[in-house]
């Protein structure tokens, strides 16, 4: 046996060359901010579907809405992207209600502008940096896959040099050259799985803010006459 | 539509939080590749490891272990094994001065040569004011000696045997080692050999055709020769055209060739 029967992972790192350690520091850097952005969406997901839920809780059980109105605008952090939309809504309706000469229909546009701004708003923070994670989950087997071509071809070139064509000289090149093709997966396959999770769940909350607006108008219609 | 840009940004929570769990996530996968990875590759290793243990066990077994209990009389003679083992035995019966001597000599010498007997010199000590008055026990004692010394050389010899088994051991896996690596060259250029021949027509069967082939020390071909023909003029001639074809031949993996001759079996077809 040879020195080439040291396959542990850290050897085959060790022994690729520079363009495939680029390649693949590259997609290491990749794949961390990846789960970084992974957890990080979740945790701020989760947490606006938990006070979602526990905005409509409190909204639907009655409460007068000039009370529910002030502590929303005076813990806007705590109250979460419902409660955003609906201080936003209920301050511009209460701004135009003072106006003399302004019809109901009037009213009601201005507060439903209002809270689409918001919604437009609360969904934009949502979702971004979910892009990073497609992009993450569609480019990086492609890098790794540059990367393990490019391995290969050195191994192959190699291969120029020796007399004979033995699997012994080529299998360590190969070996090294995937190890860049598996960072890319490993960076990609979760990628794509959270991407997908993240995109239903703000879908859901999306769904659930506008029939909210559309429920609040009517309220509001409703306290005009 | 006032809306100041410190109401619009939200601090999204768990900056930290998610960093950290990136790199745990990141940590551990690390190490399962590396145990998973560095696991798989030590199996074949062990198969080398196997050879050395085989013929030891059943030498270091026997020799050592009896030698305590009847060196423990008299140890004396072991700083000077060879020399000392006759004169003992015809002072020991006129003189009573000998073993007086000796009780001296053992407690000082004993600690600095051996290692084994060092447990061992205290119940000497102790026994051998005993031993000093009664003087018929003399020639007990020489006679002990005598064993002493001969069991003595009993475990040099077995001692020397062992190490000549082990260097044997040694030998015979470094030479497997080496043949291991002669066996791959022959295969090598057996292999470049064949991708070389044409075959002819009409073969029957799968003949052996043997060659003797004389080689450059960089690998090019001065002579083939047939050994043994395979009964087939024209595949001897494919062959030997094969083998010219392939000059030069492959070099073992250090670069040099074990052998300026060598002689090759060739079928044509493989099995």
């Amino acid at each position: 046996m040879t020195g080439h029967d040291d396959l542990s992972i850290l050897s085959l790192i060790a022994q690729a060359s520079l363009v495939v350690k680029l390649v693949m520091a590259l997609l290491a850097g990749v794949s961390f901010m990846s789960w970084y952005w992974i957890f990080r969406k979740g945790i701020s997901i989760r947490a606006a579907r938990a006070h979602t839920a526990d905005f409509e809780k409190e909204f639907w059980s009655g409460g007068d809405l000039g009370a529910m109105y002030r502590s929303a605008a005076a813990s806007r952090e705590a109250v979460g992207p419902l409660g955003r939309i609906f201080e936003a809504g209920y301050r511009e309706f209460a701004k135009l209600r003072g106006q003399p000469n302004l019809d109901a229909s009037d009213i009601i546009d201005g507060a439903r502008r209002a809270m689409r701004a918001t919604y437009q708003r609360e969904l934009d923070d949502l979702e971004a940096h979910t892009a990073f994670l497609a992009t993450t989950g569609s480019v990086s087997p492609y890098v790794g896959l540059f990367g393990t071509v490019w391995g290969i071809m050195n191994a192959f070139r190699g291969l120029g040099d020796v007399g004979s064509a033995t699997l012994a000289h080529v299998a360590p090149g190969i070996a090294e050259a995937l190890v860049a093709t598996a960072i890319g997966l490993f960076a990609a396959i979760p990628a794509v799985v959270a991407y997908n999770r993240f995109a239903y769940d703000i879908d859901r909350l999306a769904n659930r803010f506008e029939s909210f607006m559309e429920e609040f108008s009517n309220i509001l219609q409703r306290q005009l006459k | 539509m006032e809306f100041n840009p410190a109401m619009r940004t939200v601090d999204e929570p768990g900056k930290w939080l998610s960093a950290g769990l990136a790199a745990l996530v990141h940590g551990i996968l690390i190490a399962i590749l590396f145990w998973g990875v560095s696991w798989q590759r030590k199996a074949p290793e062990s198969f080398e490891v196997a050879l050395v243990s085989a013929n030891t066990p059943s030498q270091a077994a026997p020799a050592p272990p009896p030698p305590p209990p009847r060196v423990e009389p008299r140890p004396a003679p072991k700083p000077e094994p060879k020399a000392e083992p006759e004169p003992p035995k015809p002072a020991a019966k006129p003189d009573i001065a000998l073993p007086s001597p000796k009780p001296e000599k053992k407690p000082e010498k004993k600690p600095e040569p051996k290692p084994e007997p060092k447990p061992e010199p205290k119940p000497k000590t102790e026994s051998k004011p005993e031993k000093r008055e009664p003087q018929p026990d003399l020639r007990a004692a020489a006679e002990a000696e005598a064993k002493a010394v001969q069991t003595k050389a009993a475990r040099e010899a077995a001692k020397m045997q062992q190490d000549r088994a082990l260097n044997d051991d040694l030998a015979r896996i470094s030479s497997g080692k080496a043949s291991k690596a002669i066996d791959g060259w022959k295969t090598k250029v057996v292999t470049k050999v064949r991708g070389n021949i044409v075959l002819p027509p009409g073969i029957n069967g799968n003949p052996n055709a043997a060659f003797y082939v004389k080689l450059l020390p960089s690998g090019e071909i001065l002579e083939v020769r047939l050994k043994s023909s395979s009964g087939n003029a024209a595949l001897d001639a494919a062959w030997e055209r094969a083998i010219r074809k392939s000059s030069p031949l492959p070099q073992m993996e250090d670069g040099t060739l074990p052998d300026r001759e060598l002689s090759l079996d060739f079928k044509p077809f493989e099995t």
